[in-house]
């Protein structure tokens, strides 16, 4: 190669390096420009019934520089470094204009019965990221799984911002208001929580009035009470790409008021009560979600309304796939599997559904169930195939509509109806084929789901 | 005249055709579906055997004759009427030879009679009433041969009665041998607090389709047989109501539809030692709300459906170290019944090893060898929450363990030498499960949930083979397949071990590289013996100089 063209190849490289590093710098100066450091903020301990409490009030710390600080100020007994993790020994309150970063760090709350310590965002912003923050009894060196004599809790409201991204945030919270486990409560307080577990709290999330909420990719598992609660007012907010599980209560629960929330692809599974459990909400919208082995699938009670349920997966549930009941309406259910549920399909208990089109109803052990407060209710449109016992309960003489069905191979009867005849108007309104009988009056012995 | 076109109309055509069908399913080419329950005209005697002591009124329109054996005295009657009555010690275990030495010296001397040394022929019913107690023993008793007549019985309430070393059968006189069932052959039923008792006998030929009369009835009786041999009867034996019978080394075989049938609410019986073979329908089945049994160590095998059956709500048995093979439907079936334990059975040559459907819950299937069944065990169609444990399932010819039933369980088990080798069709958990020589390990159908965890899969085709709407999670298992993770990606994996076997060696990639590295050899060779010239630069580096 001549001398000329080796230069003209260092000069090359010259440039390539030159654009990397400055590539790189530019990187970090806009991580750094997106999340400048720590600040020294304002703090106060107050003192208060049953002890003291730490309250930032203003400014934006991070853990090191408040236990710096209250190191400073000889009180290093309250934010203490142990074992790579930082044990908080009062409850520390965050206020308007105060903000705390928590990021790739374990932070401890203190909980023992005559001292339990709570992280609350009153007003302020609270940031968890990348972090584990659990109750911790000292004693046993391990975090506190009693919640009978209280717990350590996690707590926003008052218009604070609490954002936990890719956090862990396990035995927190017991039965009291507030303390539940972490929780966002009043209606101005907002926060983003994604990529997050949520394990071995009383409720694994709780959020109450706040609107607008995204809640994203996390994980709600093996907690005293339900997996995740949107309660009073909560509107409008997205529940998306969840998994909910092993949770002693329901698995999700949309509850008082909570209007316009749209549950998309979540896996809610092995939960001791409902999986989905909708209760005097309007508006809401469920798609995509796979729910199994849980008492019952979707449950929508209690006076809620306008809830579209479409292309859901309702497996395997230990009742019911689709329950409707205590005077839920305009429940509309389509293009759903609902199968292998160990009672119904789909069951109407007291209220009005719009069953259809294009649900496939199968291996239940019975199709759908239509009780005699069912009016009103239209099955249209579904294939319901292969049900242990019957394709259709008709628990009155005149329930609803049944009509254009593919009633076919259910084990028992198409059609088992609580008075002889009862099914004889739907008979040629329905494609029945391959059941041993067309109707059959349900004797007993058989077991009926009950209210 | 019309001629018909169809070669099949030509006989020589036809003859063929049919030879060639027979051909077909001799050689297992037309599918033969296994025997199907017989269907079933159920009859009812009227009045019963039990009626001529419950309420003779019933017999005033009728002639049936019976001796009746009671505590102190034997009363012959014809309709309702007692025809005579005589003294009889019926309270202290009477032989039947006594009863009918009784008869001898009476006009009703017919009625029982002594045919041959030891053999006894029934022409009337011979019932025991309350506190009576029968000796049926040989040597004084051989054989009883009941008369072919729909209204001869033997027939108990609130008695006892031991059966020893004697042969029991229905009677044809006219052709000298036991009857053919046309309907109506006698049979035997002890009810209502009685005790029979059978040891070394034969109960054979007897009972048809009439309610109670389906040939040997313990009916809310107590007792059992043990060493005897049940066959030809409409059900070999057949209980009610009957609580603690003891069924114990028996054979009950080539019976018209089951060989032993424990019905309606029986409970804790105790089959142990038997051998059911050849039945036109099941071996052994429990039905209707047969609980807290145990079904042991019998061998059933050879039947027209399936060998062990525990059919609707017959809860809380014990089904284990039975041998169970070649019946024609399958193995051990569980059908609607819940909370039963199938355990340490071998069951081998059925169409399904181990079955379990409708509405049947919170079972356990455990450490059984299931091996050369089409599917080796199948839950399904209702059935939910069933658990298996450590079963070994081999050399199943479709599937070895197909799971169709929420909420089930399977842990350790071992499936060896199928095409597929578990198919799991709807929400189920996998720990340790072990399949190794199949084609396809562990394969989820659109409708399957799976976790799988601990799992070690050896598979020809695909490890782990997720059909498109499947769910499954991974996590901690070892899989070495061409294909470890195929199909849909799951919805979890976390620290699997996943191998991908070496393959054939790639001959035409072999033979391409040797080619290469032979060119590259010849190159440097030649490159070394130019070195000399290259120095020179008179041509350009790298060219030849020949």
């Amino acid at each position: 190669m001549s001398r000329g063209g080796r230069r003209r190849r260092r000069r090359l490289a010259a440039a390539g390096v030159a654009l990397l590093g400055m590539t790189l710098l530019g990187a970090a100066a806009g991580h750094l420009v997106a999340r400048p450091p720590a600040e020294r903020g304002r703090y106060g301990i107050r003192e208060v019934a049953g002890g003291e409490r730490l309250e930032l009030l203003g400014g934006r710390m991070d853990l090191p520089a408040l236990a710096d600080a209250l190191a400073r100020d000889g009180r290093p007994d309250v934010l203490a470094r142990r074992d790579g993790a930082w044990l908080l020994s009062r409850s520390l309150v965050i206020r308007p204009g105060a903000s705390l970063e928590i990021d790739k760090a374990t932070l401890r709350l203190r909980s023992e019965p005559n001292r339990l310590v709570g992280l609350e965002a009153r007003g302020g912003r609270l940031e968890i990221t990348d972090s584990t923050v659990t109750s911790w009894a000292p004693g046993a060196a391990r975090p506190d799984d009693r919640v009978d004599d209280g717990r350590a809790w996690v707590l926003a409201r008052d218009g604070a911002v609490m954002d936990v991204l890719g956090s862990r945030m396990e035995q927190l919270g017991y039965d009291q208001t507030e303390r539940s486990g972490v929780a966002w409560r009043t209606g101005t307080t907002s926060g983003t929580i994604q990529r997050s577990t949520f394990a071995g709290n009383w409720n694994g999330v709780y959020l109450q009035g706040s609107r607008n909420l995204r809640v994203e990719d996390n994980v709600f598992r093996h907690n005293a009470r339900h997996g995740m609660v949107l309660a009073v007012g909560c509107s409008n907010a997205t529940v998306r790409g969840n998994q909910s599980y092993a949770n002693a209560g329901h698995g999700m629960v949309v509850v008082q008021g909570s209007n316009d929330v749209t549950l998309a692809g979540n896996e809610v599974h092995d939960n001791q009560q409902t999986g989905i459990d909708v209760n005097n909400s309007l508006r809401l919208r469920l798609t995509g979600n796979v729910v199994y082995g849980n008492d019952i699938g979707l449950h929508v009670r209690g006076g809620a309304r306008s809830v579209v349920a479409e292309a859901n997966r309702l497996t395997a549930n230990r009742l019911d796939g689709l329950r409707v009941s205590s005077g839920a309406t305009q429940v509309t259910a389509s293009r759903n599997l609902i199968d292998f549920n160990q009672r119904a399909g789909v069951f109407i208990a007291r209220g009005s559904a719009e069953i259809g089109p294009a649900n496939r109803l199968l291996d239940n052990e019975m199709g759908v169930w239509l009780s005699s407060d069912a009016r009103g209710t239209a099955v249209m449109d579904n294939s319901i195939e292969a049900n242990v016992l019957d394709g259709v309960h008709l628990a009155g003489s005149r329930v609803g509509l049944v009509r254009g069905n593919t009633i076919r191979a259910n084990r028992k009867a198409a059609f088992s109806v609580a008075f002889k005849g009862s099914a004889r108007p739907f008979l040629t309104e329905n494609r029945v084929a391959g059941n041993p009988a067309r109707e059959r009056v349900r004797v007993d012995g058989h077991p009926k789901p009950t209210g | 005249m019309f001629r018909s076109r169809s070669r099949l109309r030509r006989p020589a055509n036809l003859a063929l055709a049919v030879c060639l069908l027979l051909a077909a399913g001799a050689a297992g080419l037309v599918t033969v579906r296994p025997a199907a329950a017989i269907p079933r005209k159920i009859t009812r005697l009227e009045p019963d055997a039990l009626d001529i002591l419950r309420s003779p009124k019933k017999f005033l329109r009728s002639a049936r004759r019976h001796v009746i054996v009671r505590p102190d005295r034997l009363d012959l009657m014809r309709g309702p009427a007692v025809v005579a009555s005589l003294p009889f010690p019926g309270r202290r275990g009477a032989s039947l030879a006594e009863v009918t030495g009784a008869l001898a010296g009476t006009p009703q001397a017919g009625w029982i009679e002594e045919t041959a040394p030891g053999t006894f022929l029934l022409r009337v019913s011979l019932v025991q009433a309350p506190g009576s107690v029968l000796e049926v023993a040989a040597p004084a008793v051989r054989q009883v041969r009941l008369l072919d007549d729909p209204e001869v019985y033997i027939s108990a309430m609130g008695a006892t009665a031991r059966y020893t070393g004697v042969t029991v059968t229905s009677w044809d006189p006219g052709s000298g041998r036991p009857a053919r069932n046309q309907g109506g052959r006698p049979f035997v039923e002890y009810a209502d607090g009685s005790d029979l008792r059978v040891v070394r006998s034969t109960f054979a030929y007897l009972g048809s389709d009439r309610s109670s009369a389906y040939g040997v009835n313990w009916r809310r009786a107590t007792g059992g047989a043990t060493d005897s041999v049940f066959h030809h009867n409409f059900f070999g034996a057949y209980t009610y109501q009957a609580h603690g019978l003891v069924f114990r080394g028996n054979v009950f075989r080539d019976n018209l539809v089951y060989g032993l049938d424990p019905h309606t609410a029986s409970t804790r019986l105790v089959v142990e030692h038997n051998q059911a073979f050849r039945n036109k329908v099941h071996g052994i089945v429990f039905s209707e709300d047969v609980t807290d049994g145990v079904v042991r160590a019998n061998r059933a095998y050879a039947n027209g459906d399936n060998g062990i059956v525990i059919d609707e709500r017959s809860d809380r048995n014990t089904v284990s170290g039975n041998l169970v093979e070649g019946n024609e439907g399958d193995g051990i079936v569980l059908l609607g019944s819940s909370g039963n334990l199938v355990r340490d059975n071998t069951v081998r040559g059925n169409r399904v090893g181990i079955r379990v459907n409708l509405r049947s819950g919170d079972n356990r299937v455990q450490r059984n060898q299931v091996t050369g069944n089409r599917i080796g065990i199948e839950l399904y169609g209702g059935a939910y929450a069933v658990r298996l444990l450590a079963n070994q399932v081999g050399g199943s010819v479709e599937k070895g363990i197909v799971l169709e039933a929420p909420g089930a369980t399977s842990r350790d088990d071992r499936v060896t030498g199928s095409p597929t080798g578990v198919e799991v069709r709807a929400p189920a958990r996998l720990r340790g499960t072990t399949v190794a020589g199949a084609d396809r390990g562990i394969v989820v159908t659109d409708r399957g949930i799976a976790a799988i965890d601990d799992a070690t899969v050896r598979a020809a085709t695909a490890g782990v083979e997720v059909r498109p709407g499947g769910l499954v999670r991974v996590r901690t298992s070892s899989i070495e397949s061409p294909a470890p993770l195929s199909g849909s990606p799951p919805r979890a994996v976390l620290a699997n071990r996943l191998t991908v076997p070496p393959g054939p060696i790639p001959w035409l990639a072999v033979v391409g590289v040797f080619y290469l590295v032979v060119a590259i050899a010849l190159q440097l060779l030649h490159l070394s013996r130019n070195r000399a010239e290259r120095n020179l630069r008179e041509v350009p580096w790298g060219v030849a100089r020949w």
